[in-house]
């Protein structure tokens, strides 16, 4: 049983959380119901949960604030929030898990499973601290990757290019690569903003990072690492566009 | 001639006032003849560069004029060319004895503002041009003033000009000026309710066409006389001479007139209660139309495209007889723009300018598909928000909360993904089935499981390098389910598929439902279902119209259930 601690301010959204918790029987252990920021820094020291559904606005206050007040974290989070785009952004930078209200029962369930299979794992202090890095306003962004030992930060202008391999993706810095078990549509989602370019279907590559560029039937790109990256025809028009 | 004029220039070693008249007296010889050479320009500056070098203001002020020229006339770029008219101007207005040069500037400029809408700075060109004791062609003038004030609606002061023009060009047998000032007088004294006077004008300007054989003068003339006789209500006069301007004008190829001569035509349609033809002739003049005016004006004209497409296929309705009318008046306004202001017949300038127009009209089109393709998919989103509202709404009355609230959890995660794809004009197949399948989860659970669906995708189609357009299926799938399969009594089944046949995608809705024939909604009300079909063969005709394929939707009746193809252009992403 996973001791588990709801903080939301509006009844209707904790009652959801805990009908969700209902489907899953002997999984969880609900030690408390926390409408608001102050009670949750006194109860949840006390109380000791394993996990906390935390909501993004409590009233006046954030779910952030809470974070930063309680000192240390030893509980799993999942955030839950109805739709704050920069917030879920920081949320996938940092790997951390989040259900966006209202609450899917297959997103549910999913959340439930990957909880059941990380719960183990370290401890969140460094994603939360990642979190805390991309919140702040035209911070540079860092990247939490989930590693086979536990989880790693990159910062995203020192990411040279990602390449796909089946349901993997190779990352690849100037000090070596990491493989992590995501889809490249996933960080090709992800880095959209931020400089990044898709060369081609398995490849996608931080344009500040390009050294040459090599034109030809089939051309490609020379990365700061001396890594070709291919580009395919189809996107060739659209990436020579970006050193115009 | 020309040559040994070519080789005294060539041979000339002092760049005097002397070598600067030369080149002007070349320049002035031999750039119309070759109005296509792009050299022009540069051998112009050089000349204005020598002037400049010399302080010679004579030869400064020619060369901005024909820099003026060039500009107006050969690179169709009448703002620039205006820049260096009134530069040439300010020269020449300095000394009388260049007066035949002012007139000639100033006839330019007041023309250019004519055509840029910009009547009162015409007029005001226009106007001054009648104080020169040296402009011997005052009719001429009078007959542009009287232009203006007739593209300004005001009737009586452009009446009043052009009877002014017809007396001089009469006076200096200017045969040609009097059937053309008489063609344009007939448009505007029935515009301006003299209707008698009007007939007798256009037929005068007619038969001096006929005798005299004045070919330049009968595309227009033939436009303004169909317009004259449909206010007449000569239905059939105004059907052969606006039909005979268009089929003229195939060779000359002047937009303006056949800008004219389709809003005639249009409005004829409309007489006739020939909604189907008005509207298309309608649209060909509204593209024609922007194409001639300027950017600003383009999305009004893009809006009331949409407006049309998307009424297209409904019924005339007595919102659309209503708007047939107010078409009809607009264009009587549009159709009366007068369309020979310049009779010094600039042939090249007008090629150049016909040349430059369709690449603006193609843009354009471009530009309206797009619009369209984004306020057709805009339709799809409330379609869908209602039907799924409806189920919620359904769960609460059953006090069936919790399906309620399971239903409202999925609706929204359909939501999120519909508004994040509506953006995109293309998704990834692999995104769009996922899409689909969050949409049938949906449905299956609003109908009590009552059927099943299958995804197939071809062995060697890569669902992750396909682009399709967003849910171009859904409209489909939906009423396979709502009027195929929910009115089934067994388990029915949804098979939809993928796969690729020549350079096209098939995508395909296989149901086994009860068939179009034997569904009640269809029986009751044919028009129910037909929506988000006429969306969806609409969206594919715009994939059509931008990719220059040929797309399209096919509906067969099995003996159980139906079938849909739906065939797009394929398009890979890497």
């Amino acid at each position: 049983m996973i001791k588990t601690i709801i903080i939301d301010d509006e009844t209707h959204c904790s009652d959801r959380v805990l009908s969700l918790i209902e489907r899953h029987p002997k999984t969880f252990n609900v030690l408390a119901v926390i409408d608001n920021v102050d009670e949750a820094l006194r109860l949840v020291p006390q109380l000791q949960p394993e996990l906390v559904f935390l909501d993004i606005k409590i009233h006046d206050k954030t779910g952030f604030d809470f974070l930063q007040e309680i000192g240390s974290i030893n509980f799993k989070i999942i955030f839950t929030t109805a739709f704050d785009n920069f917030a879920i952004k920081a949320f996938k930078f940092s790997a951390l898990d989040y259900l966006l209200k209202p609450i899917d029962t297959d997103d549910f369930d999913a959340a439930v499973s990957r909880l059941k299979d990380n719960l183990s794992k370290q401890n969140m202090e460094q994603q939360l601290q990642n979190l805390f890095e991309n919140l702040k306003p035209n911070q540079k962004k860092v990247i939490t990757i989930p590693s086979l030992t536990g989880f790693e930060t990159l910062k995203v202008v020192d990411i040279i290019h990602l390449e796909a391999d089946t349901s993997y993706t190779h990352i690849f810095t100037k000090d070596g690569k990491t493989m992590v078990s995501k889809p490249i549509k996933f960080y090709e989602d992800l880095l959209a903003e931020n400089a990044f370019f898709k060369t081609h279907k398995s490849h996608l590559i931080n344009i500040d990072h390009v050294k040459k560029y090599y034109k030809g039937k089939q051309s490609y790109v020379l990365m700061s690492n001396d890594a070709k990256v291919p580009i395919s025809v189809r996107r060739k028009d659209e990436f020579l566009k970006h050193f115009i | 001639m020309l040559d040994s004029l070519e080789n005294v220039i060539n041979t000339y070693t002092k760049e005097d006032t002397t070598y600067v008249n030369l080149r002007i007296k070349f320049t002035a010889r031999k750039m119309f003849l070759t109005p296509a050479d792009t050299t022009w320009a540069a051998y112009v500056n050089k000349t204005l560069d020598i002037s400049k070098q010399l302080n010679y203001p004579k030869g400064i002020a020619i060369s901005y004029n024909n820099l003026g020229i060039i500009h107006h006339y050969f690179l169709s770029d009448p703002l620039g060319g205006l820049d260096y008219y009134q530069k040439s101007y300010a020269i020449f207005d300095k000394y009388p004895k260049f007066n035949t040069y002012v007139i000639a500037i100033l006839t330019n400029i007041g023309l250019i503002h004519l055509e840029q809408q910009e009547y009162e700075k015409a007029l005001k060109s226009f106007k001054s041009l009648l104080k020169y004791p040296e402009n011997n062609k005052k009719y001429m003038t009078q007959f542009y003033i009287a232009n203006t004030y007739g593209d300004q609606k005001k009737l009586d002061s452009s009446i009043y000009y052009y009877k002014k023009a017809l007396v001089g060009s009469e006076q200096n047998k200017q045969l040609l000026y009097v059937a053309n000032i008489k063609t344009n007088l007939g448009l505007v004294q029935t515009n301006a309710g003299f209707i008698e006077e009007g007939l007798v004008s256009i037929n005068e300007s007619l038969d001096l066409i006929e005798q005299h054989n004045i070919e330049s003068l009968r595309v227009p003339a033939y436009t303004n006389a169909a317009e004259i006789y449909l206010i007449n209500n000569n239905i059939e006069k105004a059907e052969y001479f606006a039909t005979s301007s268009l089929e003229l004008n195939e060779s000359l190829n002047n937009l303006n007139t056949e800008k004219s001569a389709l809003a005639t035509l249009a409005n004829i349609y409309t007489q006739k209660k020939d909604y189907k033809n008005a509207l298309l002739t309608y649209q060909k003049h509204i593209v024609l139309r922007d194409s001639l005016i300027n950017a600003d004006r383009k999305l009004e004209i893009a809006r009331k495209e949409i407006q049309f497409e998307a009424d297209k296929d409904r019924a005339i309705s007595q919102v659309e007889i209503e708007r047939q009318k107010s078409i009809k008046n607009a264009s009587i306004i549009g159709g009366s723009g007068l369309i020979l202001a310049s009779i010094i017949s600039f042939v090249l300038y007008r090629r150049k300018q016909d040349a430059v127009s369709k690449s603006k009209e193609a843009e354009f089109n471009a530009k309206v598909s797009d619009t369209e393709l984004k306020a057709l998919r805009s339709q799809m989103n409330p379609h869908f928000i209602f039907n799924s509202l409806n189920s919620i709404g359904d769960y609460i009355l059953k006090n069936d909360t919790q399906s309620a609230s399971d239903y409202l959890g999925k609706f929204a995660k359909l939501m999120r993904l519909t508004l994040e794809n509506s953006e995109k004009k293309e998704i990834l197949l692999s995104e769009d089935i996922s899409l689909l399948r969050t949409y049938m989860d949906i449905e299956r659970k609003r109908f009590n499981y009552k059927f099943d669906y299958v995804i197939e995708i071809e062995a060697d189609l890569d669902a992750d390098n396909i682009l399709v357009p967003p849910m171009i299926l859904q409209p489909f799938i939906e009423n396979s389910i709502i009027h195929g399969l929910s009115r089934k009594e067994e388990l029915g089944l949804v098979k939809i598929s993928f796969k690729a046949e020549k350079n096209m995608l098939i995508c395909s809705v296989d149901d086994n439902g009860v068939g179009r024939k034997n569904s009640i909604s269809n029986k009751n009300n044919p028009e129910s279902k037909s929506m988000g079909m006429a969306i969806t063969k609409s969206r594919i005709e715009i994939i059509n119209k931008l990719k220059n394929t040929n797309g399209n939707v096919e509906i067969t009746d099995k003996t159980e259930g139906t079938r849909i193809d739906v065939s797009l252009p394929m398009q890979l992403a890497y």
